[in-house]
């Protein structure tokens, strides 16, 4: 059940589901309920309505959400996002590849395991190319690190066929940096 | 007529059609609506979708994931788009927000196409979403004075949250209509020392078959107008200030 509390100066009807006795009723007829609202709320004549949770629909064609669940999955995947505002606006502009780049870091974390991954969009500064790039950063380079990128890279490849973005995974053979994913949630008080 | 802003915080909005069981759709719909929506949405691309569905049975919840294939229409500068699935249809506009007179003549358009290719029997769900992303210029900000919805916290819980989720939903029009609005605090994408909420307002139809094909356009309107309602709700003069009120 799902409940949802409301002030006297609104004009909602109260309403009950019809499993339960299929009468309205007020707060007040509820003491149960009652006592778990907030006492400053509970002065002024509160009416709760409850409404069965089968009836929460689900709206499926949203971009952002999408997109910025992505953005949660990487911070637990421990992906860094550089240019957090510039990779989320890729991926709204190119939400096709979104599979193809959730696979590619999948295959990255089992293929390059020491490597800390980054994502980041590229901009060629002389023409108007602009892709997402996946970064492996290792903690010591040695003669076989190109050989096992390219490898992981033909695992996704064929996924950004006929895709509208594109993603390479690569390293530019820095160190890594301190700390997982990059993302931290605003403290709010 | 809702108060204008020159800097809205509107990340994307969705307006979606979902069509009842009878409407009669095959393989070659999405073709045909392509067809008709080409000289304004002329970059096809196809993805596949995974949707989660719960439903409540007598065993408690259940969780179905599906994978479903999904056609997408990109306007020219991609800032618009129209999704296409089975006896699904959804209109998007992303940042920047077209506005109202922007938005809801493509609406229409999409949907008189959506007509006169199929035969709608019926509408299951309709909705129109609003999902805002409003950034603070503050890592620790006091939610009460840039909103008027926020969770409450009782005087014995600790006074620092890291995190929350609070969600509500109204009821319309003799509960034909509810008006889901949640706020969750999200990662700032303007760097450091910022807090980012997302004010995420659905309207939708919850009483499938309740509005008919022909009166579509009205429900979306009223239903704007809520939305419009609910989100000044939502929100202190404070907040309002930063998006710079046109008059």
């Amino acid at each position: 059940m799902f409940g949802t509390v409301m002030g006297a100066n609104q004009s909602y009807p109260i309403a009950w589901p019809p499993s339960s006795t299929g009468k309205p009723f007020a707060v007040s007829e509820e003491p149960r309920l009652y006592a778990q609202v907030p006492a400053h709320v509970r002065e002024q004549d509160v009416l709760v309505t409850a409404t069965p949770i089968h009836q929460w629909d689900i709206s499926t064609g949203s971009l952002s959400s999408e997109v910025g669940r992505l953005f949660n999955w990487f911070y637990l995947q421990g992906v860094r996002v550089r240019q957090q505002g510039e990779v989320y606006g890729y991926l709204l502009r190119f939400p096709d590849i979104i599979e193809a780049v959730k696979q590619a870091v999948l295959i990255a974390k089992d293929r390059l395991q020491e490597a800390q991954l980054q994502l980041e969009v590229y901009r060629d500064p002389e023409g108007e190319d602009e892709h997402l790039v996946l970064y492996a950063r290792f903690p010591v380079y040695d003669e076989t690190v190109m050989e096992r990128i390219r490898f992981a890279r033909r695992q996704y490849r064929h996924l950004l066929r006929g895709k509208s973005g594109w993603l390479i995974l690569t390293t530019d053979f820095h160190q890594p940096e301190a700390g997982g994913g990059c993302l931290s949630i605003g403290q709010n008080s | 007529m809702g108060r204008k802003y020159a800097n809205p915080p509107i990340e994307e909005a969705v307006c979606e059609f979902r069509l009842t069981p009878a409407t009669r759709w095959d393989l070659t719909v999405p073709g045909l609506l392509y067809e008709k929506l080409k000289e304004s949405f002329p970059q096809k691309e196809q993805r596949l979708i995974q949707e989660v569905e719960l439903t409540q049975g007598p065993e408690g919840f259940q969780q179905q994931i599906r994978t479903s294939e999904r056609l997408l229409f990109f306007t020219e500068d991609r800032k618009m788009l129209v999704q296409v699935g089975l006896r699904l249809l959804v209109v998007n506009a992303l940042k920047p927000y077209p506005h109202w007179k922007g938005f809801k003549p493509r609406i229409a358009m999409v949907w008189k196409i959506l007509q006169n290719t199929v035969e709608v029997q019926g509408l299951e769900r309709i909705g129109l979403r609003y999902i805002n992303r409003i950034e603070l210029p503050a890592q620790n900000v006091e939610l009460n004075e840039y909103f008027e919805f926020y969770p409450f916290m009782g005087s014995r819980l600790p006074r620092h949250a890291t995190s929350f989720l609070v969600g509500v939903e109204f009821s319309y029009a003799d509960d034909r209509d509810r008006c889901r609005v949640q706020l969750i605090p999200i990662p700032p994408l303007g760097g450091e020392g910022k807090a980012a909420f997302m004010l995420d307002l659905d309207y939708f139809l919850v009483r499938s078959r309740d509005v008919a094909p022909t009166d579509v356009l009205n429900w979306i309107e009223e239903a704007h107008s809520r939305v419009e309602e609910v989100f000044e709700g939502c929100i202190t003069d404070k907040l309002r200030g930063m998006f710079w009120e046109v008059t």
